[in-house]
């Protein structure tokens, strides 16, 4: 079926993390942190939708004219980010999203409004293109689309992966990534022709439950399964406002810590039903323990007996 | 919008997963209480009635007032054991007329749509109510309890409305005459009926007073961002890739050439 009509595209996902390096058959990207987004876009309308296919224009409605600056009817594949103080801000795209109320939707897109920046095109015209190489994917891509605030299109470098990655070191960004030249588009693929390089690894975990410190700052507790059995694997912080921590707060509460052994800074911890998934941020150790864990969101796209060991 | 809750439709031998969303949600302004002298939010204490100790949520428990100052305390292990099976899934029970059931017994609405796998059960099941004009009723267990469902069809999914049981319904409180009328005037008054009918229209209803509260609320936030509007740089994204990829190019003045400059749009 059409891929434009049926509106249905599992975008191709990263296969692989790699230490920064230099390569003549890749091309190098930032890494912008947002929501990964595939847009519809034709003559008279944008629809957006989010990696589990839900629909994202109610929660940002500043993008519904991006349609006007694309030439052609087109499918792209992209990020959406909003930017504050230069950088692209995941805390912000995150509360936006779990948002309902339209009046507030309202003031915080004219405060903080979203734009997309894409990096891929799957579908020109009428038909789609996803068996074309890369980079003549790219050029389409260029070529269909007239940049503005809400509507961006990837810079990309060639060979000079490290340069770019220190870049992103200097500037707090999120990383790169790098994509081989010739790939073509696999919907819904988890591919080695693109492969992640960050500053920040993450990783998802059970959340297990909570303790609140002091100002406003509560730490989550976090767990993965080995077997049956969950196990103890830390705290990540996160400030009592995020809206996340509403969610996890209305968890029903369970008596007992569902760990085996558990070491002694947990006393004041509220034990909650393993239902919710997170992702921590943090950096890497050599031991391989996290150091500056820090809570980044829920994720409701995977089941708590995923995160394991 | 997240997924409410997940849930299987069974019928008859196939079962449908299926997503359900809440299908309404309240736009109305709402404000907090804050301290008149610095701004701040009101936060509330837990404190005991009878000795004024402040409470955290371990210190209470649960307690139902059968008569005045008298309590039988509920456990939590009380409640679990009388705790409904819990039966996940929709089991359809019968089927009715879509007109037959008065407004009166639904509660809350959800949207639902098929899962993966689900979709051509779920379309067969849908079409064939829109068809038949019919709803199905069903069961499922909600949190602990058991619950009473309408699944109604639309042109795009289905509606799956909780309803009340018979007896949470009120009977009219008092009874009132019903005076005999006079054919002319009741004639005359399905002539005027008639005469004012027209579709319902729900989009040209709009709730006036909350309108005018966002343009307050607006005009008042937009003069508190001013000042601070002023002094933040417009950041955007295409300047910061911009940056970065030009300082590449200055690293390399080799071979200028070969990173691709991105043509600007016409």
């Amino acid at each position: 079926m059409d891929l434009f009509e049926s509106k249905n595209i599992k975008p191709m996902l990263i296969g692989e993390m790699q230490d920064p390096f230099d390569s003549p058959v890749h091309i190098y990207e930032l890494k912008l942190d947002g929501i990964r987004c595939i847009a519809y876009l034709d003559k008279s309308t944008t629809e957006l939708r989010n990696k589990r296919n839900l629909k994202m224009l109610a929660k940002f409605p500043e993008l519904a004219d991006i349609y006007k600056h694309v030439k052609q009817r087109c499918i792209l594949d992209g990020e959406l980010i909003v930017m504050i103080d230069g950088k692209p801000n995941f805390d912000e795209v995150r509360r936006r999203s779990i948002m309902s109320n339209p009046f507030k939707i309202k003031l915080a897109a004219t405060k903080f409004p979203a734009s997309f920046t894409t990096y891929d095109i799957l579908y020109y015209k009428d038909h789609d293109i996803i068996d074309l190489p890369l980079m003549q994917r790219k050029k389409l891509l260029e070529k269909n689309i007239n940049e503005n605030e809400r509507l961006a299109i990837s810079r990309y470098i060639e060979e000079h992966g490290k340069d770019l990655y220190q870049l992103t070191v200097d500037n707090q960004l999120e990383g790169i990534v790098a994509k081989t030249k010739d790939s073509k588009y696999y919907l819904g693929k988890e591919t080695k022709d693109w492969i992640k390089i960050k500053n920040m690894k993450d990783d998802d975990f059970v959340v297990c439950g909570y303790i609140l410190k002091k100002n406003n700052v509560v730490s989550i507790v976090l767990g993965k399964y080995s077997g049956k059995n969950l196990v103890y694997q830390g705290h990540a912080t996160m400030g009592e406002s995020k809206a996340d921590f509403k969610l996890i707060k209305a968890i029903p509460h369970i008596g007992e810590q569902p760990f085996k052994g558990l070491p002694a800074d947990n006393d004041n911890a509220v034990w909650i039903e393993p239902s919710l998934v997170c992702i921590v941020q943090y950096m890497v150790t050599p031991t391989g323990s996290l150091r500056q864990p820090v809570f980044k969101s829920l994720r409701g796209d995977k089941a708590p007996e995923d995160c394991v060991v | 919008m997240a997924v409410a809750r997940k849930s299987v439709i069974s019928f008859g031998l196939v079962a449908i997963p299926i997503d359900m969303y809440t299908a309404t949600q309240d736009n109305d302004i709402n404000f907090n209480q804050l301290h008149d002298e610095d701004n701040e939010r009101i936060k509330y204490k837990k404190s005991c009635s009878h000795c004024g100790k402040e409470l955290t949520t371990k210190d209470i428990i649960k307690g139902y007032e059968y008569d005045k100052d008298h309590y039988v305390v509920i456990t939590d292990d009380d409640l679990e054991k009388i705790k409904t099976e819990k039966e996940k899934s929709i089991q359809i029970l019968h089927f009715a007329q879509l007109n037959q059931i008065s407004p009166i017994y639904y509660e809350k609405t959800y949207l639902a749509t098929p899962e993966a796998g689900g979709d051509k059960a779920f379309e067969l099941l849908r079409a064939a109510l829109m068809a038949e004009q019919r709803i199905a009723i069903g069961k499922t267990v909600m949190g602990t309890r058991e619950t009473l469902l309408a699944i109604i069809p639309r042109e795009d999914g289905l509606l799956i409305s909780t309803m009340f049981y018979e007896d949470d319904i009120k009977e009219l409180p008092k009874s009132y005459n019903k005076p005999a009328l006079s054919e002319a005037e009741f004639d005359m008054a399905k002539t005027l009926i008639n005469s004012m009918n027209t579709p319902f229209n729900p989009e040209e209803y709009k709730d006036e007073y909350q309108g005018k509260l966002r343009e307050l609320l607006e005009t008042k936030i937009a003069g508190k961002e001013v000042v601070a509007a002023k002094s933040e740089k417009p950041s955007n994204v295409i300047s910061l890739m911009d940056a970065l990829k030009a300082s590449i190019d200055q690293n390399n003045p080799n071979k200028p050439k070969k990173t691709k400059r991105v043509r600007k749009g016409a």
